[in-house]
């Protein structure tokens, strides 16, 4: 069935909460994940999405490739200005870590310790609900790669939290 | 440190997980699951992680959400206002979409705890839950009963001293009829529910849990009141209801039925 443009907007403005999630799983910090989103919403505004396609996937995608653009983008600024590389990593819940708050500063820690190919698929299948399939087919690997990639991140975050203690 | 092997049971139970395996694969694994009982803790250990990861997602919800971007919302929210200015049709959760709109960030943080909750209370089996597994309102139970009986509109007390609130019945896109329906606690818990007629029992199809408990730290968002828990329900009914929620009459009819659902309907 075709989108009308206020149908459009309306399902836009209800993927923000899960695609904010997905931008923040992968950029990391609050800021550059509302510009993921941003831009994300912009590109879709601009550019339309296949009739067919299930626009928070298709918004997924969208996001996960200005995002590759941007690594890119700052790997390059990075090689020409070693000095900027120390970049904070800004997280949006700061002290007062006691129990569930220390569990989860210790859980963003090893986020962000993950590789970005283990990070990046972890939040297709879990946040942005892709199937095994379809993160195959965008990241151009086996799916036999992306079950393994999956099982190394859990068993990465399981080891570094030590959630069974 | 990410290891360059891969266990193939962590491959096998991160894919159970994920609802990736076929009949056979998760009817051979889980009968693994009740004979081994390392692999069991090793299923508990990743689910955990994955829990845990969804939760340190979650905390984006928290951050306010950058300017230009809820200023690029706000045009879209209201072009579409100004094209459709008489979308009051349900009044029940047009009127939470409202709040949502003005709390985006909150919003945020609700709709997808409402998925998280619900994929933890309904697709995951095991889960720990107000709510049996499988999601079944045994027949014989109170609620069962209410929901065969009590209007929307209507409210009842439990033995257990929760108050139960009947929102709204309707027709499902898949053409079952559902009750909408709050359960409240006196320490403060308030669930948002839906559960849909299957055959003769009533079974959960989704849940949303606010608990109230303290102060919440700053910038952490409080899922503690009910109307936020309603912003939840508003999303699930959105994607869920085919038409209008049933009339007076129309629940009169389906209760005459045992709530079963009609093709002529």
């Amino acid at each position: 069935m075709t989108r009308n443009e206020a149908q459009l907007r309306r399902e836009l403005i209800d993927a923000v909460p899960v695609l904010r999630r997905f931008a923040y799983s992968l950029a990391r910090n609050a800021a550059d994940a509302d510009d993921l989103v941003q831009s994300t919403i912009e590109r879709v505004l601009a550019k339309g999405a296949p009739d067919d396609a299930v626009l928070i996937k298709w918004m997924c995608r969208i996001c996960r490739n200005l995002w590759i653009d941007i690594i890119r983008a700052k790997k390059t600024r990075q090689d020409a200005e070693p000095e900027i590389t120390a970049l904070s990593s800004e997280r949006p819940l700061p002290d007062r870590e006691t129990g569930d708050r220390q569990l989860l500063a210790k859980t963003a820690s090893a986020i962000d310790a993950l590789p970005d190919q283990y990070r990046e698929v972890l939040s297709m299948i879990v946040i942005g609900g892709t199937s095994y399939r379809e993160a195959a087919e965008t990241l151009g690997v086996p799916v036999g790669t992306v079950m393994s990639r999956l099982a190394r991140a859990r068993a990465a975050l399981a080891e570094a939290v030590q959630y069974h203690d | 440190m990410i290891k360059n092997t891969t266990d193939p049971d962590d491959i096998l139970l991160s894919a159970y997980l994920d609802g990736a395996l076929d009949a056979e694969e998760r009817r051979v694994l889980e009968h693994r699951l009740t004979t081994d009982a390392m692999l069991a803790e090793r299923l508990h250990v990743l689910r955990q992680s994955e829990q845990a990861f969804r939760e340190e997602i979650a905390s984006i919800d928290g951050a306010p959400m950058s300017e230009d971007l809820s200023s690029l919302l706000d045009q879209l929210a209201d072009k579409n206002d100004e094209e459709n200015p008489t979308v009051v049709a349900f009044p029940l959760w047009r009127g939470t979409a409202r709040a949502l709109e003005t709390h985006r960030a909150i919003a945020a943080s609700l709709a997808v705890l409402g998925a998280a909750l619900l994929f933890q209370m309904v697709a995951r089996p095991g889960a720990p839950s107000a709510w049996p597994d499988d999601g079944l309102i045994a027949p014989s139970s109170e609620i069962a009963g209410l929901l065969n009986t009590r209007p929307s509109g209507g409210a009842a007390t439990l033995a257990d001293g929760r108050q139960v609130a009947f929102r709204l019945s309707y027709r499902s896109k898949n053409g079952a009829l559902c009750r909408a329906f709050a359960l409240s606690g006196a320490a403060g818990e308030h669930m948002e529910n839906v559960a849909c007629k299957e055959r003769q029992n009533w079974r959960l199809a989704f849940s949303a849990l606010s608990k109230s408990g303290g102060q919440t730290p700053q910038g952490v968002y409080n899922a503690a009141s009910s109307p936020e828990a309603m912003a939840v329900l508003d999303a699930y009914l959105d994607r869920d209801i085919d038409g209008d929620p049933l009339t007076r009459e129309d629940e009169t009819a389906a209760a005459a039925r045992q709530w079963r659902a009609v093709a002529d309907e």
